[in-house]
Parts: C-alpha cells; sequence; structure tokens
C-alpha cells in the first residue's frame, strides 16, 4: 500500500526547490552597518552620507562570478560584494567586484563576452579558447585580463581585498549640482592586503592545494570572523570627475579607470559587518539591482547598465521575487 | 590605445613575483591552443606589454627530445 503522506512530502521536497541563480551561485549573506565619516552634503543630498552620527543598516552578500555552489574559492574568478543599503525605506543597492574594470563597455559584444564564461552551461567556468580569442580580437578588455590571471583572479578572501563599484553613479546635491562617482571598498585589517608581501602571493600551486583541502575558505572566514566577533569591516573610498565630462569616453567607459591625479580617492566612511543574515548561510531570494538607489544618488544611465539592470531584474524575476 | 596603457601600467605595478605568476598563469592557459591562436595573443600582448608576451613564449617554448 503506498504512503500517500511520504509521497506528499517528497512532492513538497522537489517542488520546494529553489531555482539557481545564473551567476553568482555561491554565496554568503550577512547584514552589519555603514556610518559616514563626515557630511557629503555638498555633494549628495543621500541621507545615507548626510550625517557622521547616523548608521544605516546594510545587507551584503559576497559571492564568485562562476561556478556553481560546490565551486572552490580558489578557483579563478571574479568575487563580488553587492552591499544593500537600507536608508529611510528606500534601498541603495551598490553591487562591486575585485577587479575594478568590466571585460566591455560595448552591449553588441555582451554574448560573445558571456560565451566565453562557458564551458557546459552559462558562467561555469572560464572557456581557454573563447576566452582568448576574445581578448586577442578586443584590445579593450586587455587589462581586465591581466588582472583576472594575476593574483586578483586566485582571492582566497571575500574581506581581505579591495572591491569596486561595477556601476559609475551621479551625485546631486541640495542645489541640483551633479558628478560622477566611483566607489572603492578598502578592508580593514591587520594585513591590509594578503598580497603586499610579495613572498606571500598566491600562486595557482596554492591555490589548487587550497581548492582540495578547503574548497569553502572565503565563505568559512567570513562566517567564522562574525562568529568569533573579529568582524570584517571596509573603508568607502569614492572618486569623483565633474559632470561636465560625462561626455567624455574615458570616464563613461567602464574597460577604463579613473587615473588617481585626476581623480584622488576620498575616504568616507565604513560599514562593519556583525551577523550572519537570518542565521542562514545563504538567502536565496536576495536580489540586488543597479537601479535600486536613493535619492541623491543615481546610476549613470547608458546601454550597458540599463542592460545590466534588465538582466538582473529578470533573473531575480524568474527566481520568484516579487518586483 | 588608453586600454593598452592602463594594462602596461598595472603589469609594471607588480612585484616580480606577481609578474612571474601572471606569466606563468598565461602561458598554462594557452599552452594547448592552436598554434595560431597562440601567436595572435601574445602579439595583442605584446602590443600592451612586450615583455609580458616575452616572458610567455619564453615558458611555452621548450623542446622535448
Amino acid at each position: 500500500m503506498t504512503d500517500f503522506f511520504i509521497v506528499e512530502e517528497i512532492q513538497k521536497m522537489i517542488k520546494g526547490l529553489p531555482k539557481p541563480r545564473l551567476f553568482f551561485k555561491k554565496g554568503v549573506s550577512v547584514r552589519g552597518y555603514f556610518r559616514p565619516y563626515m557630511s557629503l552634503k555638498d555633494y549628495t543630498k543621500a541621507a545615507l552620507f548626510m550625517d557622521q552620527n547616523e548608521v544605516t543598516p546594510v545587507t551584503v552578500r559576497f559571492s564568485s562570478m562562476l561556478g556553481d555552489i560546490g565551486t572552490a574559492d580558489t578557483r579563478r574568478n571574479i568575487k563580488c560584494m553587492a552591499v544593500k543599503f537600507h536608508s529611510y525605506g528606500e534601498v541603495y543597492d551598490m553591487i562591486c567586484q575585485n577587479i575594478p574594470v568590466l571585460m566591455t563597455n560595448d552591449i553588441n559584444d555582451l554574448s560573445k563576452a558571456t560565451d566565453t564564461y562557458r564551458t557546459r552551461a552559462y558562467f561555469d567556468g572560464i572557456n581557454r579558447k573563447r576566452f582568448w580569442e576574445y581578448i586577442s580580437d578586443h584590445n579593450a578588455s586587455i587589462t581586465f585580463a591581466l588582472m583576472l590571471y594575476s593574483h586578483m583572479g586566485l582571492a582566497y578572501s571575500f574581506v581581505d581585498i579591495n572591491m569596486f563599484s561595477v556601476n559609475t553613479y551621479l551625485m546631486m546635491n541640495n542645489d541640483r549640482h551633479k558628478c560622477m562617482v566611483r566607489f572603492k571598498w578598502v578592508p580593514i585589517s591587520e594585513k591590509l592586503n594578503r598580497n603586499a608581501d610579495p613572498d606571500k602571493v598566491i600562486t595557482v600551486n596554492t591555490a589548487e592545494f587550497i581548492a582540495g583541502y578547503d574548497p569553502d575558505i572565503a565563505v568559512n572566514e567570513i562566517i567564522s570572523r562574525i562568529l568569533t566577533k573579529r568582524f570584517p569591516m571596509f573603508e568607502l573610498h569614492v572618486q569623483m570627475i565633474p559632470v561636465s565630462k560625462a561626455g567624455n569616453k574615458k570616464y563613461t567607459d567602464r574597460t577604463l579607470l579613473w587615473s588617481e591625479n585626476e581623480a584622488p580617492y576620498m575616504c568616507v566612511g565604513m560599514m562593519v559587518l556583525d551577523q550572519i543574515d537570518d542565521g542562514r548561510i545563504d538567502d536565496p531570494e536576495l536580489y540586488f539591482l543597479p537601479a535600486n538607489t536613493v535619492e541623491g544618488i543615481e546610476v549613470y544611465l547608458d546601454e550597458m547598465s540599463q542592460i545590466y539592470d534588465f538582466l538582473l531584474r529578470s533573473e531575480a524575476m524568474e527566481r520568484g521575487a516579487e518586483l | 590605445m588608453m586600454q593598452r596603457a592602463q594594462a602596461r601600467d598595472f603589469y609594471r605595478s607588480l612585484s616580480e613575483k606577481e609578474k612571474t605568476e601572471l606569466c606563468k598563469a598565461i602561458a598554462e592557459d594557452i599552452f594547448f591552443l592552436e598554434d595560431s591562436l597562440q601567436e595572435k595573443i601574445l602579439e595583442a600582448l605584446h602590443k600592451a606589454e612586450p615583455e609580458l608576451a616575452e616572458e610567455i613564449r619564453k615558458i611555452n617554448s621548450f623542446t622535448i627530445y
């Protein structure tokens, strides 16, 4: 006789399977807060930058772009830190990655570019042939390729590396004066950058060893640091360029860095991450959209930022998010 | 081209060990690709930083007797 109760339980288990993300599948979500060091009211009317005595709660998801949840953290990859600021009922999503430039700024190349990350399924790994064919045909991607194949691509920590905003933003103050900004998060730790000591550079051999020994080393580090109250902390640095220069591709092309001579970094605040998100390692319903901004900050709108927002929005809706 | 200049600056900002590891990583990645594609890649890298391309060429050029 068939036990229908067991059959029903099995059906619930199968129906309840979450739909996986398109990319950034493996991740960990945590909570904390952000506090500015000083008021930025000369540059923006965004509440989260107005008062150094106020903190803004944040939800942050750390993830790796390629591979699934079983992929080793030391596999060559792009590390992401997506920060959701909860500011007076509004939400500001700042998506960041550890490589400060993008592979392409041209949406016409998007299909070929994403194809370089498909071996058997989309975003499961670097397809060597397609990747290097793409790089040799697209000079604009050369900086990205060198950074990905350097120690930056083998980062084995989420919280001991610099993170850079994927998008360029516009800040607007109360006088309606705008400027273009890019953000950088710099970790505050005793060893500021694991790779600052040239003798401690992670090699491919070391990365492969760690992949076998502790494939979740980066995820485990965040959880362990929060549970032992050695909270990960980042300082937020900002580069600013007058909006009058927005017509110049040198400042809007995201395959290009802004010169620090022309746009020096200004340290504006600190983020402390002190809670595992609701006791779960990763929240499958958490999503981040470039178009989620607050009053006083907007995404610099070009074709790439619009397409990126559409991609993340569609993917979130497909996973059941109510947008 | 600005991207090439920035790529060159990035490579030159690395320590000697970091440069060696970068060259080895790219050399290993392209080793089993077709010779014509390897040449094309090395030409593209040469335009950004000749030292990088030469180092990769040296790593991948060996003869087994």
